[in-house]
């Protein structure tokens, strides 16, 4: 409701302003001329740069003329004698090219008798002062521009054959997740029920066991202790995956102030900070290799993806080193843990990667393990169509375009070399930026959302998409990526570029912006639902 | 009190931190705390000759007997030079910087008299007194014992040198072996140990070493304006216009002014820190007198300013008649190398200093007319589709712009002279865009050379031999935007000659005679170096230390660069190349601007001072940068920067590359329009910038004219450095505060304006109270001036050249006004053949307008053909009483009138009409505007005015 009264306030804005830009045409016509005529009222030989269909506005009624703009009355014969005498005339006009054999066309009256042809007068109109000659270059001007409409037509009828498969393929696909997700619904009602109803026998399970416990506790304490341990070697387990995601962080934020930071500041602190940088890497890298040695002279060593690193690319070793360094840590905790597990008296076993082994000798009956077993499945059950059920219900969401002409380009990646850099990006997901030298990749930002005009009824509302909250730049913005569709009949990345810093724009060719009649039947629907309001 | 800011002050040296600086301070604080004091120095008195307008003569430190050699010269023009140097050096001392400084050597005037000795005036016996001068207006007084020098006009003390007994000329030595108990320090503190103190043959600085194999070697000397309460000059500082004092003032600063051309991040703003250029020129003003000195020398210099109330002069008796006393200034400079080489501007008038300062130093070479024109540059415009969108966003937005810049970026990996391949395949293709439209494109080309054997320009200039050179005889190698880098020695006649033909079209690939130049960091600025430039003990051509030359060494990047484009045609064009660092002479070769200012409105104001000093010092074509070069100026910022920048010399928009997008149009209505009309009223008053540079080429005058340079009479104008005059005619008050939307305007002498905007007439004395809403901002048609115009709006300055004028005429109170105009071709050097048009333009109390031309010499016509149609296509006159009845324009030559006998269509009291272009309301209806009088701009006419 709001909105539709919105768009209806901006219908009648857009109005206004055409029809203050129809004004200055009309003003404009003073400095002009056309070679057009029989009508003897009117000044033929003076009149210029006016389109036939506006002659009648310059005929002499008076003596006098009213300027159109109405900023004064002017004699008759001062129409046109290279003197600018109605205000606005004079910067703002417009000048009306015939162009026969081409197009008409419109150029600023203060191109006109500058010396220079301008190129939207192939007719040479524009300069008629005697300053220089213009060719008329309109027949040839005119063909190649019959010859590109046609092309054009022929791009746009192709784009729109696409296009409209793409509708297709959203009508369908919109209307399978909602048969999906009404599926789905009744699918976790039964599976809740299933979730409830062993719950409940799982608790009465556990009751009848704790009776039986009681008998027997001679085991607990040590039960216990290696349930303490077990917590113990998790948590620090947890702990190093921390501490290894921020050394990643810290070392990525410094790389990027390494490579990223002005020299111009010659500012002491970063020069210090990036050669601290450097030789704490050396040393690091120093470390790691020699753990990377220790675990190859390690048979037991059950690392897969040591073979792997002869192959890896430059750019991605560092990961693989900081995994093996992983991998040594964990190989400590697991020996720490067995030297506690046999001071204790229990069975050794062992950890493969971190996923524990199903212990044999927990002591719990096997009805519960069977009851705990069977819960678990029906609350994975749950989840999994819970997330389904999100999942749809995002699709469902979001924003494909008028007739979900997006729909089918969802998830689709696509990719432009610049020389410098490779431009990627996934139709509503991430944006990257990767480096062709050393193939380091920086993000760009995920998908946002339609930025090509203010008002969802405007047609060009989906033609432009921002990807945002990239990686932020040092002493910038967070990166950002904007695309601007353009109907084409392939989908394809024309061009990237950064014009303000860390600020990326994208060109992309697509058929899903192609003009075709669907779009403008719809427009006229919603216009008449706008009436009705 | 050191300011907290962004600048890292403890990059730069303080005058503790400079030991010669050091050493010179504590010497003027030793002579000024001893009431016994007596300056050393002494005239030999068998040794003074007087021969040819050359006083010459010996002086002798009576504390060590080191013998120095005098020359004071008396010039043409009122000027006096006075050069000293040791008389037998241990080495030659660095004397060449006057070559690079000076456009010509004026030759003695034999116009003098020698006031005869008074053997009775025991006084008159141990000084010498020569009269000099057309009207022997001027005197110098040298007096013998101590060494000091008085120069006096019309028998007033203007200038003097040696008052306070600081001079001090470090004279050459060789090192004293270290004491045995390796104790260097002496508890005396005699001068001559001083010079030995630590530091005077070695120093050290933020870690780095300067080896300094000479020893002390600086010059320096007090030089005092008796009665002048305010100088100016020695740019560049971000300071105020009127010089603040250096020592126990209670406003002001703790450390001297400082000349080293330095490149300095994010600068502080009131500071007397050293910056990109240096001009040791030094401007005093009182009322009916102006004087000037010129240090000429390239070393470090450090200046300290104190004013006093003291009456050593007897000048109270003299100018104030037992008033309050009158205010002296004295000055103190210290030079770290070279000689002593000064010279004296007596005036009387500021216009007499800036005649006889441009005429030893040069004057403004005229410009390209597309030149001061609008300039839109980024660091970087990204690519050549980045270029024509650029481009086409001025066209679509119905803005004009003459220039494109590209920066460093365009470069194959900062390799100057190359393109990047990728990002500008074709880029003469990209300039003959441009020129369609009449658009030039500049590219940056730096000093410093990437060190790669694949890069030409590199690996020609070290075959031959002219790179700069470590002290071992090795390249200098330093750090900049290439990385490792080296640098041309441009003091090197050879290598200067070398760099200039790396411009000819056959040699810079990809460049047309459409691409024009900008030197960038050519302080230099090394990233590597102490202080972000060259160590001072390196080696440059003739074996002399870089730090003798450190202060010309971007003038002569400039020069080489402004001789390469010059040359680089058959027929000569004047060069225009935009440099960063400046010095004495610089206007003869091109523009420059501030450096890296910052985006805020602080930065916006300091433009004024900075600009009005740097072309009182004699570069006029100087500008800052639109919107601020660092940071994201708000849009109310950037359109007052704009409305400043259209009337500021040198009018170019840039930004930092962290910043965000900012050409014109991208801020969407109303201030686009606002930025239009700003840019839009520049090039209408094109006819008029051109004229007034045409002035200063020939006379010296700035072409944006502090007030009291305009009103020398009035005291209240001398400090004032937030309005100024753009030739005589505009008087222009930036607004530089957020949110201001009026302000105060100081008029002098009860004299009547005109709203440049309105045609309103503004009246009164002192401060006047003037609306500046965001669409306009105060600028003033003085009464009594005209001004050419162009009214219609073109793409570029080119596209304009055949289009008819209009003049703007405000009537004074006695019913007149004058004006000139001034045409050529904007690019050649056909004007010094005569082909050019100069018209006189005066409306006088007989109510006619008439335009005659100035003596013209040579015949050479081209020009003046091409123009022969172009027309005065209106005329708008401010001020008249009642209406005229009918307006007639004839040719003088010509019994008929231009057009028929009924006269002149015009209308009168309206202004919003005749294509005025004038929008705003006023009050005013005493406005004539003159349809169309057709009366050819190279000839002489009168429009007759009828009532």
């Amino acid at each position: 409701m709001f909105r539709k009264e919105r768009g209806k306030l901006l219908n009648i804005k857009s109005f206004l302003s055409r029809g203050t830009y129809f004004l200055l045409l009309f003003t404009c016509l003073l400095e002009a001329d056309a070679k057009v005529s029989n009508n003897n009222t009117i000044a033929t030989n003076r009149l210029r740069g006016i389109p036939k269909s506006k002659i009648h506005l310059y005929e002499q009624t008076d003596a006098d003329w009213a300027c159109l703009d109405g900023s004064a009355r002017i004699p008759y014969d001062a129409i046109n004698d290279d003197f600018c005498d109605c205000t606005s005339a004079c910067m703002n006009g417009r000048f009306y090219c015939e162009n026969e054999g081409h197009i008409p066309a419109y150029i600023d009256s203060f191109r006109v008798n500058d010396g220079k042809c301008e190129p939207e007068c192939c007719d040479g109109s524009d300069e008629y002062d005697g300053k220089i000659q213009c060719p008329n270059s309109c027949e040839q001007v005119g063909a190649e521009h019959r010859e590109r409409l046609r092309e054009i037509a022929r791009i746009q009828a192709e784009g729109a054959r696409i296009k409209r498969e793409y509708i297709e393929h959203g009508r369908k696909l919109r209307s399978e997740q909602q048969a999906n997700l009404e599926r789905l619904q009744v699918e976790l009602a039964a599976a809740e029920a299933r979730v409830k109803e062993r719950k409940e026998a799982l608790e009465k399970a556990e009751e009848e066991e704790r009776k039986q416990k009681q008998l027997n506790t001679k085991t607990t304490a040590r039960r216990e202790a290696l349930k303490k341990c077990k917590e113990r070697v998790e948590s620090l387990h947890e702990r190093i995956d921390k501490l290894h995601e921020n050394i990643d962080t810290l070392l990525k934020i410094f790389r990027d102030l390494k490579n990223d930071h002005n020299q111009n500041y010659h500012d002491m602190a970063v020069k210090t900070a990036i050669a601290g940088y450097d030789e704490f890497l050396k040393e690091y890298e120093n470390e790691r290799d020699e753990n990377l040695s220790d675990e190859l002279d390690d048979e037991d060593n059950d690392n897969e993806d040591n073979e792997a690193e002869d192959i890896t690319p430059p750019g991605h070793s560092l990961e693989k080193d900081e995994s093996s360094l992983l991998g040594s840590i964990i190989d400590a905790a697991k020996s720490t843990y067995n030297d506690i597990m046999e001071s204790i008296g229990l069975d050794v076993f062992t950890f493969s990667n971190g996923t524990k082994q199903k212990s044999a000798v927990s002591g719990i009956s096997k009805e519960v393990i069977a009851v705990r077993d069977s819960l678990n499945t029906a609350e994975n059950e749950q989840r999994e169509i819970e997330n389904h059920i999100n999942d749809i219900n995002g699709k469902l969401a979001r924003d494909y375009g008028r007739n979900d002409e997006f729909a089918k380009l969802d998830g689709e990646c696509f990719e432009h070399g610049t020389g410098e850099y490779t431009y990627s990006f996934c139709l509503f997901g991430r944006a990257t930026q990767r480096s062709n030298k050393d193939y380091s990749s920086t993000d760009l930002g995920n998908y946002g959302r339609w930025i090509g005009a203010e008002s969802q009824d405007d047609p060009a509302y989906y033609t432009k998409q921002i990807y945002e909250h990239g990686v932020k730049c040092w002493n910038g913005p967070a990166r950002s990526l904007k695309v601007t569709f353009e109907c084409a009949s392939e989908n394809k990345i024309v061009a990237v570029s950064e014009p303000g810093k860390c600020e990326y724009v994208m060109k992309m060719k697509t058929p899903a912006v192609c003009p075709d009649g669907e779009e403008d039947k719809n427009n006229q629907k919603n216009a008449g639902a706008h009436d009705e309001l | 009190m050191p300011q907290v800011g962004t600048v890292k002050q403890q990059d730069f040296k303080t005058c503790d931190q400079s030991s010669f600086c050091r050493r010179n301070r504590a010497y003027a604080d030793r002579a000024s705390a001893d009431p016994n004091f007596v300056s050393p120095y002494m005239v030999k008195e068998d040794s003074v000759l007087l021969k040819d307008g050359l006083l010459s003569g010996e002086l002798i430190n009576s504390q060590n007997q080191h013998l120095f050699v005098f020359e004071l010269h008396l010039l043409e023009n009122s000027i006096s030079r006075l050069r000293i140097n040791e008389k037998s050096p241990l080495k030659p001392r660095y004397d060449e910087v006057k070559n690079f400084a000076l456009a010509r050597e004026l030759p003695n005037t034999l116009n003098y008299t020698e006031r005869p000795i008074n053997t009775k005036d025991h006084d008159s016996l141990t000084k010498t007194s020569i009269y000099f001068g057309n009207k022997k207006q001027n005197m110098v007084v040298v007096h013998h014992s101590p060494f000091r020098i008085e120069f006096l006009v019309n028998d007033l003390p203007i200038v003097a040198f040696n008052d306070r007994g600081f001079f001090n000329f470090e004279h050459l030595r060789i090192k004293k072996q270290a004491k045995d108990n390796g104790d260097q320090t002496s508890d005396e503190s005699s001068s001559e140990d001083a010079e030995d103190e630590y530091g005077s043959w070695e120093e050290n600085f933020n870690g780095k070493r300067d080896s300094k194999p000479n020893g002390p070697e600086s010059i320096a000397l007090d030089i005092s304006f008796p009665g002048f309460g305010h100088v100016y000059g020695i740019p560049e500082h971000a300071s105020s216009f009127s010089l603040k004092e250096t020592r126990g003032a209670e406003v002001g600063y703790s450390d001297p002014y400082r000349l080293y051309n330095l490149d300095v991040f994010e600068y502080e703003l009131d500071n007397p820190m050293a910056l990109y250029g240096s001009i040791p020129f030094m401007m005093a003003h009182r009322k009916s007198a102006s004087a000037a000195i010129l240090w000429l020398n390239s070393a470090e210099t450090w200046i300290d300013i104190v004013k006093s109330k003291e009456d050593k002069h007897g000048l109270s008796s003299l100018l104030y008649f037992g008033k309050k006393l009158p205010t002296s200034t004295h000055t103190h400079w210290i030079s770290e190398s070279g000689i002593m080489d000064i010279f004296v501007f007596l005036g009387p008038t500021p216009a007499d200093v800036f005649r006889q300062y441009g005429s030893v130093t040069g004057y403004t070479a005229l410009p390209q007319y597309f030149s001061i024109s609008y300039h839109q540059c980024r660091w970087n415009y990204i690519d050549q589709q980045d270029i024509d969108e650029v481009d086409l966003g001025f066209d679509t937005n119905e803005i004009p712009v003459d220039v494109l810049w590209l920066d460093i970026e365009h470069t194959d990996g900062k390799k100057y002279f190359t393109w990047d391949p990728a990002k500008f395949p074709d880029p003469k293709k990209m300039q003959n865009s441009l020129s369609v439209k009449g658009r030039k494109l500049v590219t940056i080309i730096d000093p410093h050379l990437k060190r790669d054997d694949g890069y030409y320009i590199y690996k020609e200039s070290k075959e031959l031999g002219i790179l700069v050179k470590e002290l071992n005889g090795n390249d200098f190698e330093g750090w900049c935007w290439p990385g490792s880098s080296s640098w041309i020695d441009y003091t090197n006649p050879a290598a200067r000659e070398w760099w200039g033909s790396q411009f000819k079209l056959d040699k810079y690939q990809g460049a047309t005679e459409n691409l024009f130049v900008w030197n960038d960091m050519n302080e230099p600025s090394v990233f590597s170096g102490p202080e972000i430039t060259m160590p001072k003990d390196i080696i440059h051509h003739n074996a002399w230390e870089h730090r003798n030359v450190h202060n010309v060494f971007g003038l002569l990047v400039h020069s080489a660069t402004a001789q390469g484009l010059r040359n680089r045609t058959p027929i000569s064009k004047r060069p225009f190349v935009l440099s960063r660092a400046f010095y004495v002479g610089t206007q003869r070769y091109g523009a420059i601007w501030t450096g890296d200012n910052m985006a805020k409105w602080s930065h916006l104001a300091a433009s004024s001072p900075m600009l009005l000093s740097i072309g009182i010092s004699g570069i006029s074509f100087a500008g800052a940068d639109v919107g601020g070069f660092f940071g994201d100026p708000d849009i109310e910022l950037l359109v007052r920067w704009y409305q400043t920048g259209a009337f500021q010399p040198f009018f170019r928009a840039h930004s930092h590359i962290d910043t965000k997008r900012r050409e014109p149009w991208l801020f969407g209505e109303p201030h686009t329009t606002r930025i239009r009309n700003a840019i839009r009223e520049r090039y209408a008053l094109l006819p008029y910038w051109y004229t007034v540079f045409q002035e200063a080429s020939e006379t010296g005058m700035p072409v944006i004219r502090p007030m009291f340079v305009v009103f020398p009479e009035d005291e209240e104008t001398f400090e004032i450095e937030d309005q100024y005059f753009v030739g005589d005619s505009l008087l222009v008050k930036p607004i530089v505060t957020e949110g201001q939307t009026s302000t105060e305007i100081y008029l002098s002498n009860n004299e009547i304006y005109y709203d440049y905007f309105t045609f309103d007439p503004v009246r009164g004395s002192g401060r006047i109270k003037v609306d500046a809403p965001i669409e306009k901002f105060p600028v003033l048609l003085r009464g009594g001036s005209i001004i050419p115009r162009r009214q219609r709006i073109r793409q570029s300055s080119a596209l304009m050249r055949l289009d008819p004028l209009t003049l703007l005429v405000g009537i004074d109170q006695n019913g007149e006004a004058k004006g000139s105009l001034y045409m050529d071709d904007g690019e050649t050097y056909n004007y010094q053949n005569g082909d050019y048009i100069h018209r006189n333009l005066t409306y006088s109390s007989y109510s006619k307008l008439i335009s005659t031309s100035f003596p013209i010499s040579g015949d050479n016509t081209n020009f003046v053909k091409s123009i022969k149609d172009v027309r005065v296509e209106r005329v708008i006159i401010i001020g008249l009483s009642k209406k005229p009845t009918k307006i007639l324009a004839y040719h003088n030559d010509e019994n008929n009138e231009v057009n028929n006998n009924q006269g002149l269509t015009f209308t009168w009291g309206q202004k919003d009409v005749l294509g005025t272009g004038v929008t705003f309301t006023n009050t005013n209806d005493q406005v004539l505007v003159i349809k169309d009088p057709k009366v050819l701009v190279w000839r002489d006419w009168t429009i007759e005015i009828v009532f």
